[in-house]
């Protein structure tokens, strides 16, 4: 029987284990990994790879034309997220000497004398760097922390034989700027002796005069040399991206260092989107008006969720005369609080139905305390998305208080967006005592109390700027549901 | 002319894949994975495969969610009256319930249609070391 076609039969408890531990994930890259290898021990081989295997760590291409601020940006990175920095030009200079006899045996008789071998990168096989990167790739530093390849692959073909060989970045950071700039950059470019740290003499001029004394300007940066090099980096740069079509940024480097830092490192920190199952369980919380019945129910619409609303969750078991919507039933009659215990049954009961279960659901005006968060993942009911609609109090007053209704045709009327057309119907409409300003600012304050306790709780929690238009809402909602969350880094 | 490679290519794969008994191999770890649900996933694998490993060399100890005693309870479900003895047919969905691949068909006892405990036992533990040996022998 095909192996993929097996019919299902795991308890939904392992459903969450392997959710939490990203079993999925983690077989897709074994078998992903024994499939480039083939080893002729395979059980050896899943050994060494589980043992070594770290899927937190950063795997990052970062590449761009000359002078568009790879090295200063990388280097950044490298920094912040603790990872080893590679550059062509180390790489060579770390490699060993076999490998070095090799690819200077093919330059032998071409090599001018004047350019190092790392400027002559297009020209070395393919297959050679790949061994180089290979081997460092599998030392200690870069399977526990990660890797940045700043400047490489620089043609197709490198691209792909990296692809071949299993190496392929988790992201790609494409640096973008109208040569125009790069041209006027270059003339200005510094290089520190010592370190190798790049500064320029108008837009980065270091501030050590120490630093300051031993800076040099680079060779083969003058106009004539620029020009070449950009036709090289123009010529390959296509072919590059289409093998990383999937993990690509575009950065646009003719912006102060900080903001290029800050667009290239808030995509290092998002996550591509995994083909593990995955059955959302969302929780939206945002006061009264914030919008959160409609994109419950767009949710639930496009994405077949069951849409599990507290409150009428409690009034349907009342209906239905369930034991624990008749426990709640004397509590709504004389409008007093129901116990947390007792709505936490009906929402036990409903969550852990099949369709739950196996759809997902998106829950909300729940929980409304550190407690009820609490009891909710007690009874294995954690939520895998926790999103915070945020609204300013004069946004929510202006969408309740205006809202009226028309006695005589049932139709709903909102002042500001959807006033009635005619005076007569202006004239008859009525407001519902719920939405006077008094009521509208008395349920906002009671949000306030205790949306700050679930902030604390849900440190996962996402938050949505919900004083937009419902379907950008929505889009936002849906990124953040598809992708995996993003990593946090610090 | 490419679409041919990459058809070639995934019949490797997929080649590799069988010889070496790759996807049995994975359902097994998922198996022990969603029987013991580990604090670390991780560390459980590499012991799973560990032991696998040794098995191979000693030929003996498969790693198995299955013991003598889960096989004996099975056959007592089969038998509740206790007449000693279980059906051809009784044996065949025994061994199609315990996982065990490639049974012997023929124990001794089929023609009469009378399966014995011994028996059952022997078949069903080679049946079960089969399946769990899942790599190229």
């Amino acid at each position: 029987m095909d192996q993929t076609k097996r019919p299902l039969r795991i308890p939904t408890e392992f459903a969450l284990y392997a959710e939490k531990h990203g079993i999925f994930d983690m077989y897709k890259r074994l078998i992903e990994q024994l499939i480039i290898a083939k080893p002729e021990e395979p059980i050896g081989y899943l050994i060494h790879l589980l043992k070594k295997e770290n899927d937190d760590v950063p795997q990052i291409c970062i590449l761009g034309p000359p002078c568009s601020g790879k090295h200063s940006i990388a280097k950044l990175i490298s920094s912040k997220m603790r990872c080893a920095l590679l550059t062509p030009k180390t790489l060579l200079e770390e490699t060993d000497n076999e490998i070095k006899r090799k690819i200077l045996k093919v330059f032998n008789k071409e090599r001018s004398e004047n350019t190092t071998l790392w400027e002559q990168l297009p020209k070395i096989p393919p297959d050679l760097l790949v061994r180089i990167l290979r081997a460092r790739f599998d030392l200690a530093d870069c399977v526990k922390k990660g890797w940045i390849l700043e400047g490489f692959p620089q043609t197709r073909g490198q691209a792909l034989a990296m692809q071949e060989n299993g190496l392929f970045p988790k992201h790609c950071i494409v640096l973008e700027a109208p040569d125009t700039v790069l041209v006027e950059r270059a003339a200005g470019k510094r290089i520190d002796k010592k370190t190798g740290d790049v500064y320029h003499t108008t837009f980065d001029w270091p501030g050590n005069p120490e630093v300051q004394y031993r800076l040099k300007e680079p060779k083969g940066y003058k106009e004539v040399d620029m020009f070449n090099k950009l036709v090289v980096y123009h010529r390959h740069i296509d072919g590059i991206l289409r093998c990383y079509e999937q993990v690509v940024k575009k950065v646009n480097a003719d912006q102060p260092k900080a903001d290029v830092f800050s667009q290239a490192f808030s995509f290092l920190c998002c996550q591509p989107r995994s083909s593990a199952p995955h059955t959302p369980r969302i929780i939206l919380i945002g006061c009264k008006g914030s919008g959160k019945g409609v994109q419950a129910a767009l949710l639930a619409n496009k994405y077949n969720l069951v849409n599990v609303h507290c409150g009428q969750l409690i009034k349907q078991s009342i209906a239905q005369e369930t034991p624990s919507g008749l426990a709640a039933k004397p509590y709504v009659e004389k409008n007093l609080i129901i116990p947390d215990n007792i709505v936490l049954d009906i929402l036990k009961d409903r969550l852990c139905g099949l369709d739950c279960v196996t759809r997902g659901w998106v829950l909300h005006e729940y929980p409304r305390s550190r407690e009820q968060a609490e009891q909710l993942d007690k009874a294995g009911l954690r939520p895998n998305r926790v999103f915070f609609l945020d609204i300013p109090n004069d946004s929510v007053i202006e969408r309740l208080t205006l809202r009226a209704m028309d006695p005589v045709t049932g139709e709903k009327y909102h002042l500001l967006y959807n006033p009635p057309i005619s005076q007569e119907v202006k004239d008859r409409l009525w407001k519902n005592e719920k939405d006077s300003v008094e009521n509208v600012q008395k349920n906002l304050s009671q949000f306030v109390a205790f949306s700050e306790e679930l902030l604390d709780y849900y440190t996962e929690g996402q938050h949505v700027n919900s004083d937009q238009d419902p379907h950008t809402v929505f889009e936002c909602l849906e990124s953040m549901i598809c992708k995996p969350l993003p990593k946090n880094f610090n | 002319m490419s679409h041919d490679k990459v058809k070639l290519r995934s019949d490797d794969a997929n080649n590799y894949l069988k010889r070496h008994r790759i996807m049995e191999l994975f359902n097994n770890l998922t198996a022990q994975l969603i029987y013991t649900r580990p604090e670390k996933p991780k560390t459980f694998l590499i012991e799973t495969l560990e032991k696998l490993q040794m098995s191979r060399s000693t030929k003996s100890n498969y790693p198995c969610l299955f013991d003598e005693t889960n096989i004996k309870s099975v056959f007592g479900m089969l038998d509740p009256t206790g007449r000693g003895y279980i059906t051809l047919k009784q044996y065949e969905e025994a061994m199609l319930t315990l996982g065990a691949k490639d049974y012997n068909p023929t124990p001794p006892g089929f023609d009469e249609d009378r399966i014995n405990l011994d028996t059952f036992k022997l078949e069903a533990i080679e049946g079960l070391k089969s399946a769990s040996a899942t790599f190229k022998d």
